[in-house]
């Protein structure tokens, strides 16, 4: 290999490099001696390039049928060519006319010539036209050969030459950008990094840039960015990118909507169908809105022959917008492993059927239910034999929790049942380690035989009085840690003597948190 | 273990052979962990040292990119000079931060080569960056700003784009 430290550009080196160690330094020769007038052009290096090497590959010898003695001398009289050039650009002088003085780059016959401009970006191949009269009568531009054409030609070369390199040569030389080669998952890859709206936008690029974002894995609809971008209508913009995404694989998709103006019942449930549709990963619809602009009700479907593998649907104030979730049943969720409902009122599909009736018989592979703020919700009955966590905070209308859930793992009930008389909580068939509750225990409960709990997790904050019945519902003896959450220094004490008079065996570990009466997640 | 480090030699599609700790670029590259996997009950208890062509990646690129992986993947290195941390601004997330803006601030080339070879070579990192790199070229940038950048030649005739513009009229 020829090493080139002081060639200053690396597509040249490139081309240096690869080619045998005497003709590396001729052709290096020629750069240096290019570069080193004030007026060198783009093209003179382009045209130099390939004209050398066009003239260096003994494979095209055979094709254009000159004889190899033609191209003996050093450098190949590009440099004339180049001197052309320079009578053009301003403030320049022309030293370049040494040499031999035979410019054979412009003896090649058109066909070539053409070749060769046909591998120099647009620009470049257009400027060619005034580097003299026999440049200027050449027949029009050939159009711009794509990838495949220049490595089809070079495999040619590669057939009678035996030249191995020539095919990455045919790659590194073509001047015109790189970037448009890259494969369609790399530039997704890179696309997927930008903000959505700049992303559809390389569609006007050039032909291959047209679809190349309807192949974008994460879609993230958020208003303040599209806003932000320039585009004036954001349900517009969703319909757009849905109706295009149709055939495509998403991976992810966000929505996210902060301004009340861009909530429309009608389009939501549209939307969420056509995500049902096209997203094999995580669903999430997140509408932050924070002053009551919105009246009325919306409904939020979720049609089930979905393949995402989660739901969240996120509603941060729930008082102002009536939003109703429904989950309509036809079929299963069959992916669907995790759905989060947070500040939505559920609602009972056009068959009565509740969230338990489908959480029990829709979502055979569902492992964790988060209902947090959620309304409309009064008994929760399921049965499931997937279901690992289920967390439940303030499901305000809530009294009855009934589960047959044999791989239960983990519970966590925060002010569900606060306040409220006839409460029940039946646990017949479950595999509880840990056991997080911040709330009034119900009146009647049931829990089946508990092995072995790691964890069991107290807020006292609320409801001094409930400490002991809670942790009475579970013998002491089966606890790992026992966590006890407490908001004042003084309460702190009294849990202390609270919990020495329970007998808690040696084995097991007792930690009293201060915190906040808010948990944390 | 054993005191001295084993080592592999990585041939760029150019010829020129690069050493590199074997611990380190299994660390870095799947794709070279998975070579040296294949290779190892071969090689076993031999004094040898393997030699792996790397037929996709230039000496200019492979070089680069060993520089990176033996920042980022070399345990001591990292561990052992402090001055790293030294240099780096209060800001930064990771001490790397600014090795990392200074390894992407190259020409368009050069960072397309870059992508490339972590693509082929299966470091993540390294991919992540350098996607992330080249997508901060196209950021905010109004069309005619990222052909430039790019040379992207606009290859639509007229009534082409007209349409392109009104399928996509929603994004504009």
């Amino acid at each position: 290999m020829c090493t080139l430290p002081d060639l200053p550009d690396s597509g040249l080196r490139r081309v240096a490099d690869r080619l045998p160690a005497e003709e590396g330094e001729r052709f290096a020769a020629l750069v240096r001696e290019l570069r080193g007038g004030p007026n060198h052009v783009a093209v003179e290096f382009s045209a130099a390039t390939y004209a050398w090497l066009y003239n260096r590959t003994a494979a095209h010898d055979a094709v254009v049928g000159i004889p190899t003695e033609h191209y003996s001398a050093s450098p190949p009289g590009v440099s004339r060519s180049a001197g052309k050039v320079a009578q053009d650009v301003p403030g320049s002088n022309s030293k370049e006319d040494e040499g031999d003085g035979i410019d054979r780059l412009s003896d090649l016959p058109n066909d070539i010539i053409s070749d060769i401009v046909a591998r120099l970006p647009l620009k470049e191949a257009v400027r060619t036209h005034v580097l003299s009269r026999r440049w200027l009568s050449l027949p029009a531009l050939p159009p711009r050969r794509s990838l495949a054409d220049v490595l089809f030609a070079d495999m040619e070369l590669t057939d009678s030459d035996g030249d191995e390199d020539a095919i990455t040569i045919g790659v590194t030389l073509d001047q015109a950008d790189r970037f448009t080669e890259l494969p369609d998952h790399i530039i997704c890859s890179i696309l997927c990094r930008v903000p959505l709206v700049d992303a559809i936008r390389t569609c006007v690029l050039g032909r291959r840039w047209r679809e190349v974002w309807t192949c974008l894995p994460c879609l993230t609809l958020d208003d303040m960015a599209v806003g932000d971008a320039g585009v004036m209508r954001f349900l517009d913009f969703v319909d757009g990118v849905l109706a295009r995404s149709t055939d495509m694989k998403i991976q992810r998709l966000i929505l996210n909507v902060t301004d009340p103006d861009n909530v429309d019942g009608a389009r939501l449930a549209a939307w969420s169908a056509q995500a049902a549709e096209s997203v094999r990963g995580p669903v999430f619809f997140k509408l932050d809105i924070s002053a009551d602009f919105l009246q009325g009700e919306t409904v939020f479907e979720m049609p089930n022959q979905a393949l995402a593998d989660s739901i969240t649907v996120f509603i941060s104030h729930p008082e102002e917008i009536a939003f109703r979730v429904r989950l309509t049943a036809n079929g299963q969720f069959a992916s669907l492993t995790r759905l989060v409902l947070v500040g939505t009122r559920f609602k009972a599909d056009d068959n009565g059927r509740s969230i338990s009736d489908i959480v029990s018989k829709d979502c055979p592979v569902l492992n964790s239910l988060r209902l947090e703020d959620v309304r409309g919700v009064f008994l929760l009955h399921l049965d499931s034999a997937s279901l690992i966590d289920l967390r439940a905070v303030l499901v305000s209308d809530l009294t009855g929790v009934e589960l047959t859930t044999q791989s239960l793992n983990r519970i966590h009930f925060a002010y569900c049942f606060v306040g409220k008389e006839a409460t029940t909580l039946t646990v017949s068939k479950h595999n509880l380690k840990e056991v997080v509750w911040n709330d009034t225990w119900p009146v009647h409960s049931h829990f089946g035989a508990v092995e072995m709990l790691e964890k069991l997790m107290v807020y006292r904050q609320n409801n001094p009085q409930n400490l002991k019945r809670v942790i009475s519902q579970f013998s002491l003896t089966s606890v790992k840690t026992l966590c006890v959450s407490v908001s004042t220094d003084e309460d702190m004490q009294e849990v202390k003597t609270e919990v020495q008079s329970m007998r808690i065996p040696r084995y097991c570990v007792l930690v009293i948190q201060l915190s906040e009466n808010e948990e944390g997640q | 273990m054993a005191s001295e480090k084993k080592v592999v030699f990585l041939r760029s599609s150019d010829g020129e052979a690069f050493e590199v700790s074997e611990e380190v670029i299994s660390a870095a590259s799947v794709t070279i962990k998975g070579m040296i996997d294949e290779e190892s009950p071969s090689r076993a208890d031999t004094a040898a040292t393997t030699t792996l062509a790397i037929p996709n990646v230039t000496a200019a690129t492979l070089s680069r990119v060993l520089h990176y992986v033996n920042k980022h993947f070399d345990a001591a290195a990292v561990v052992g000079r402090p001055d790293d941390y030294i240099f780096c601004a209060p800001g930064d997330e990771h001490p790397l931060a600014r090795f990392d803006d200074d390894f992407v601030d190259v020409d368009n080339d050069t960072l397309i080569d870059l992508v490339h070879a972590a693509e082929y070579l299966h470091i993540k990192k390294l991919f992540d960056l350098t996607c992330k790199a080249v997508a901060d070229k196209l950021k905010g940038r109004t069309i005619d700003q990222i052909r430039e950048t790019f040379g992207i030649v606009n290859d639509y005739t007229v009534e082409e784009e007209v349409e392109v513009y009104r399928e996509n009229s929603w994004a504009f």
